[in-house]
């Protein structure tokens, strides 16, 4: 990988993932940024022309149906395509919410808000993002309300009055280092793994954990991370890689390959 | 490069945003180091497991009661909404 080309995708997108159908990773310099609809951003006009399209078509929804058309549907009242984007992206909404909030019934609370706050903006909705990405905001504050809840913090800040600093030279060097046996499109199917996901996720701080989950799993921008979690930029990035190095720890340490454990003190410096 | 200076730019490295230059310092450093180039494989591949995982499957009873609430809900906010059936 040159240089001139670090602005590649790093990771792979799996093709056949009906939810994303409409979708595909665009390289550009933000190389884990969300895959995003490529149609025309749809206008006002765009999203009318669709629906008097559909009025005439009247075309049966199937689980092949594209997001744009289910919206189009649900503005104009069709109940049925809102159960099925409710159908579509339920189980994101709630592990998001899970993995944020690490309780049930929070989590329950945080789903059905979301979509009845979805059911009640849809008017609103523009298509200037996907659906998802949309929903999936929509959930996030919805989740990061009940933190500050839970903290008795007014403010959007999820610190005390001052901002809790990490610093690059407290964050623990990698220990175990070792190629993994499998890539990540043969893990990611195994009811295990997905059980170590969870587990090394509940092992980092929540002040780690939301911001690898606000700005690796669902796509913001550190700038957008930032805003949400009322932190500095600097400081989310320092907790994004301790984060991250955390996770890869844990994750290493069972899928990695012991035959290929590389030492430490072999590091350059 | 120093291991403070790496560890600084690790995020923008393995996001593809690091400036050009940094990057090539990087890029020299993995060649002549194992151990930093195995993590930084690591770290996009536990970016991607994260991001590719399966979502947790909604408890069965609160399936049923969020598609109840949901219906209830568009009912009372869409008293006159009816489909066109296709024919």
């Amino acid at each position: 990988m040159g240089c001139m080309n670090n602005r590649s995708a790093h990771i792979s997108e799996f093709p056949g993932d009906s939810s994303r159908r409409e979708t595909a990773v665009v390289t550009n310099s933000a190389s884990f940024e969300r895959p995003y609809t490529l149609d025309v951003s749809f206008t006002t006009s765009s999203f009318d022309a669709l629906i008097r399209d559909l009025r005439k078509m009247a075309k049966p929804i199937t689980t092949e149906t594209a997001d744009t058309e289910l919206v189009a549907l649900a503005k104009i009242g069709d109940l049925d395509a809102f159960e099925a984007l409710t159908n579509r992206y339920e189980r994101r909404v709630y592990s998001l919410a899970l993995r944020m909030l690490r309780q049930e019934q929070d989590a329950e609370d945080v789903t059905q808000q979301t979509f009845l706050s979805a059911m009640q903006n849809l008017g609103g909705f523009r298509g200037d993002a996907s659906f998802s990405t949309w929903l999936l905001r929509i959930a996030s504050h919805a989740a990061l309300k009940v933190i500050r809840k839970r903290k008795g913090l007014d403010t959007i800040s999820l610190e005390e009055a001052t901002e809790e600093t990490d610093h690059y030279d407290t964050i623990p060097h990698p220990e175990y280092i070792a190629d993994w046996r499998q890539s990540p499109e043969e893990l990611v199917h195994k009811s295990e793994v997905q059980r170590l996901l969870d587990d090394a996720l509940a092992k980092l701080d929540e002040k780690h954990r939301l911001v690898f989950l606000l700005r690796d799993v669902e796509g913001l921008s550190v700038k957008e991370a930032a805003e949400a979690l009322g932190l500095s930029e600097a400081n989310t990035k320092v907790r994004l890689l301790r984060a991250r190095l955390q996770l890869r720890e844990e994750l290493t340490r069972t899928l990695g390959d012991p035959e290929r454990r590389v030492s430490r003190t072999a590091h350059a410096h | 490069m120093n291991c403070a200076e790496l560890l600084t730019a690790l995020n923008e490295y393995v996001d593809g945003t690091v400036d050009p230059a940094i990057c090539e310092e990087f890029e020299e450093h993995m060649a002549g180091c194992n151990p930093c180039r195995v993590v930084v494989d690591n770290i996009r591949k536990t970016i991607t497991l994260y991001k590719e995982g399966r979502p947790h499957a909604l408890p069965v009873q609160f399936h049923r009661r969020l598609h109840t609430t949901l219906r209830r809900r568009w009912k009372e906010t869409h008293p006159a909404s009816a489909r066109p059936t296709a024919s």
